[in-house]
């Protein structure tokens, strides 16, 4: 039992639980929006990007014929091809955790998702389903009510099993598309859409698409040149009691310098009565800048800096940052090798910033079907002291 | 010898006549730049364009199948519904007299061939010549339903027919 609850713990702290593919810049795709049920990008693909993901993504040894059409097997469960109106898919993902210590080797289950998507002409409405972790600290903390989709071993208490829902919402696609307006609960729009959840980049500004959703509305715009989001947040309703939700406003708007190069701000500031961590009221600030640059078809660089800050109310508390840079580059078709170098810190005292390396590799092997190797070294740093990890996280990835 | 010389000069003359006339040098490119729905964008490129000056016209040409997209897939469809097999070049035609050597940007107007219709268009191009060498860039919005191109809605993605074409070229004057 303690072995399958350390599972868990490790689990949900290194799952990733979508496709989202920043580097796709390097194909001309700025904007994310024809490939993605969410506008702003990442999870659940359209068809075209379905089609897409076989015919840019997918391994291939030989050059594609211009007149081959996209195979069967790019369609859900690989041969079935839907109606325009209703679009299914699902999302697993599993793998292993191996590092140095008294658990070498643990065997990881990260995301068991079923996704549906309803087009009703400009009407869209979109659910996943499937099973995640929670901790039962959490539920001491906040109640019988409280339902984490997220265990951090780091707060103690054990986890278990439990049904999640990381995205429902409905909207209405407007202008010829270029306007969408949703309400439900979806992912933040904050920086890079990127997968590597644990990035501090994604963790500090807890803007993650793995369990950071939060129900609120939001407009989405996305032209040739502009593309951005505006979300009220209402509070992350998986949580309770209330005071625990944050509620507030997140946004981005990313410019296109040209056909490769794009620059992105993005903002957020939300109010808790009780931070999840802290226990204290807590105003949290996150605003920075991300930039997308494709320098030829097989490199892309990605690039996050934030400056952060929480505050009890009238009081300045901390200030911190997170940052992030990203080389992915294109080996050959289907298989990509990343190096990341990131940075960050919450300004609780620690002697310095964390900082992390990462070097990694994805390959494509099979429609739907992605292998990925992370050697990820961190320098942890915390109040008086500080320490080196390094993990080697090895994932099976396939959406239905 | 004066006879000699004047041989000479009228030889050279109808030599210079002859040649008189722009000549290509180096590979010419040319870029198109579409749009789609929710920030959907195209952008395609061809570094064989070809321009042709028979001293009463000034010819670009580039085959279709010569313009890459980034994406096959996308370069079969565009090359079907551009009727690439049956009209596999687009050309654009300027009489040559009326082209200017300096200034810019300058508009005027030229004959497109596309999809084998010929329609009268406005472009834009800037000359930068330094002596008999000009590098020239212009450009020209193009609608393909004008030519009668269809467009097809791929997946529930559909170009739209307004697109950007530019061309770049050097061109010595011979």
């Amino acid at each position: 039992m303690r072995s399958m609850v350390r599972w868990f713990l490790l689990a949900s702290l290194f799952s990733a639980p979508a496709w989202a593919f920043p580097w796709m810049v390097k194909h001309g795709y700025g904007s994310c929006a024809a490939c993605h049920v969410d506008p702003s990008g990442s999870g659940q693909l359209t068809q075209y990007g379905r089609a897409q993901a076989d015919v840019i993504v997918k391994w291939r040894t030989q050059p594609r014929k211009e007149d081959e059409e996209v195979p069967r097997s790019a369609n859900f469960l690989w041969f079935l091809e839907l109606p325009e109106l209703l679009n299914l898919s699902g999302n697993f993902r599993s793998g292993a955790l191996i590092r140095p210590g008294p658990t070498p080797f643990v065997p990881l289950i990260m995301a068991t998702d079923l996704y549906a998507t309803l087009n009703l002409g400009p009407i869209v409405a979109h659910v996943t389903t499937g099973l995640g972790t929670y901790s039962t600290r959490a539920i001491l903390q906040s109640g019988p009510a409280a339902i984490a989709p997220v265990c951090d071993p780091s707060q103690g208490g054990g986890c278990s099993v439990q049904w999640l829902a990381r995205e429902f919402w409905a909207g209405a696609k407007l202008a010829d598309e270029a306007v969408m307006i949703r309400a439900g609960r979806m992912n933040i729009p904050f920086g890079l859409r990127n997968n590597e959840h644990i990035t501090y980049v994604r963790s500090l500004t807890r803007t993650d698409i793995n369990v950071q959703q939060q129900v609120g509305a939001s407009v989405a715009y996305n032209s040739e040149s502009v593309r951005g989001e505006v979300m009220g947040i209402l509070g992350n309703y998986q949580i309770g009691p209330d005071v625990y939700r944050e509620r507030g406003y997140s946004a981005f708007a990313e410019y296109a310098l040209s056909n490769s190069a794009y620059l992105g701000l993005s903002s957020l500031i939300t109010y808790a009565g009780a931070d999840l961590q802290t226990q204290a009221p807590t105003v949290r600030h996150a605003h920075g800048f991300f930039a997308r640059i494709a320098p030829n078809e097989k490199l892309a660089l990605l690039a996050e800096a934030d400056f952060l800050a929480w505050q009890s109310p009238q009081v300045l508390d901390r200030i911190g940052f997170a940052a992030l840079l990203q080389a992915d580059l294109d080996v050959m078709q289907g298989l990509h090798v990343m190096a990341t170098a990131e940075a960050g810190h919450t300004g609780s005292g620690e002697p310095g910033p964390s900082v992390g390396g990462w070097l990694s590799g994805a390959w494509y092997f099979l429609p739907h079907m992605e292998l990925r190797i992370d050697n990820i070294f961190r320098r942890r740093s915390s109040p008086g002291s500080s320490s080196f990890e390094y993990n080697l996280l090895v994932q099976l990835h396939f959406f239905l | 010898m004066t006879m000699n010389r004047s041989l000479f000069a009228l030889s050279m003359l109808a030599s210079s006549l002859s040649f008189a006339g722009w000549v290509q040098e180096g590979t010419g490119n040319l870029t198109f730049d579409a749009k789609g729905p929710a920030g959907f964008k195209i952008h395609g490129t061809s570094e064989k364009l070809t321009v042709l000056d028979d001293g009463k016209s000034f010819k670009v040409a580039v085959k279709i199948e010569d313009i890459d997209t980034d994406n096959s897939l996308r370069n079969g469809h565009m090359q079907e519904d551009m009727h690439a097999k049956e009209f596999p070049t687009i050309t654009l035609t300027v009489p040559t007299s009326s082209l200017k050597e300096s200034g810019g940007p300058i508009e005027t107007t030229g004959t497109f061939e596309v999809n084998g219709q010929k329609k009268d268009a406005k472009f834009t191009y800037t000359p930068k010549c330094t002596g008999n060498t000009c590098d020239i860039e212009g450009s020209a919005p193009i609608n393909l339903t004008h030519f009668g191109i269809k467009i097809r809605s791929y997946l529930g993605v559909t170009v739209k027919p307004d697109i950007m074409v530019g061309a770049k070229f050097k061109v010595v004057k011979k």
